[in-house]
């Protein structure tokens, strides 16, 4: 297996099978970044090959400045969240997009996403649990899901963020406070 | 989680339910499916192109917006034309009447 920095240099210069080796040996983290922020198995699967063609694309721009794993982290959030703000703004014009038939998928993913890799007797929490990150804000969310889902810690998940170690703890103190809103409003209605 | 309002424990055990959780990976044969979307967007055939971009909304609507103003703009044109006599019809009904309407006598007279 290479180093990331051969990685890196084989990747710049075009090398398939340093590409093949990229893809193999981070489909996992990628692909589970996402399916955290974006909820829907499809839609992971297709924003982590988006992820890795703008990888593939965009290499040469990478200058060393951050670990490679982190710049890709980065690259895995930011495709992400263009895609739910795409998928926002799909949302908003449906009525239009469905006059010319464009796209005959369901723009509302059913809210019942719960993350394959929770275990069995904390899936029913952990489905309410999703729904109520959904609602959170952008920096939030990718904090409190960077943390919980793919289990960086509070020093990667601010290098990641391009930020410091104390803004990510307050990030996700605030997450914890607005996911306990959500929650206690969920459960009022429930009842 | 019956009771009307979420104990600080029940609060607890949902914040607390993705510890301990696997990560997820993707469906086998991820790298295979990655390198044909790849390879289909890098060399698409030049009619799917085609269709690619005229099927977008935006494009489509653009399209039918010229369409219904070039439409407007010759129906205008032709009600337009339809109702305004032109200047060079009344020039030489102007010009015939006055001929008719010659003074012949006055003509003479005046000879």
């Amino acid at each position: 297996m290479l180093t990331d920095q051969l990685l890196v240099e084989a990747l710049k210069s075009g090398d398939q099978a340093a590409f093949r080796e990229l893809v193999e040996t981070r489909q996992g983290l990628v692909y589970n970044t996402v399916l955290g922020l974006v909820q829907n198995a499809e839609d992971a699967e297709d924003v982590s090959q988006e992820v890795f063609i703008k990888v593939f694309e965009s290499v040469k721009q990478f200058k060393g400045e951050s670990a490679f794993t982190t710049w890709l982290y980065r690259v895995a959030v930011t495709t992400a969240l263009e895609f739910l703000r795409k998928k926002k703004r799909k949302k908003r014009f449906a009525f239009l997009t469905s006059l010319f038939g464009e796209d005959q998928n369901p723009l509302h993913d059913p809210p019942d996403f719960v993350h394959p890799g929770v275990q069995l007797d904390n899936r029913e929490k952990a489905k309410v649990l999703f729904q109520a990150i959904n609602k959170l804000p952008d920096n939030q969310r990718i904090a409190f899901t960077l943390h919980k889902v793919e289990g960086l810690s509070y020093q990667e998940v601010s290098d990641v963020m391009a930020t410091t170690v104390a803004a990510v703890e307050s990030l996700i103190h605030r997450a914890r406070q607005n996911l306990k809103k959500t929650l206690h409003e969920y459960y009022k209605q429930e009842n | 989680m019956a009771s009307k309002r979420l104990t600080d424990k029940q609060m607890d055990e949902i914040l607390d339910s993705l510890s301990g959780m696997e990560k997820a990976e993707p469906r086998p044969f991820f790298y295979t499916r990655l390198q044909a979307r790849m390879a289909a967007e890098t060399d698409p055939s030049p009619w799917g192109k085609a269709m690619a971009i005229l099927s977008r909304p935006v494009v489509a609507l653009a399209t039918l917006v010229i369409f219904l103003l070039v439409n407007g703009f010759i129906l205008f044109n032709k009600f337009e034309r339809k109702t305004t006599v032109p200047e060079e019809s009344y020039q030489a009904l102007a010009m015939e009447y006055s001929e008719m309407n010659s003074p012949f006598y006055e003509s003479t007279e005046n000879r």
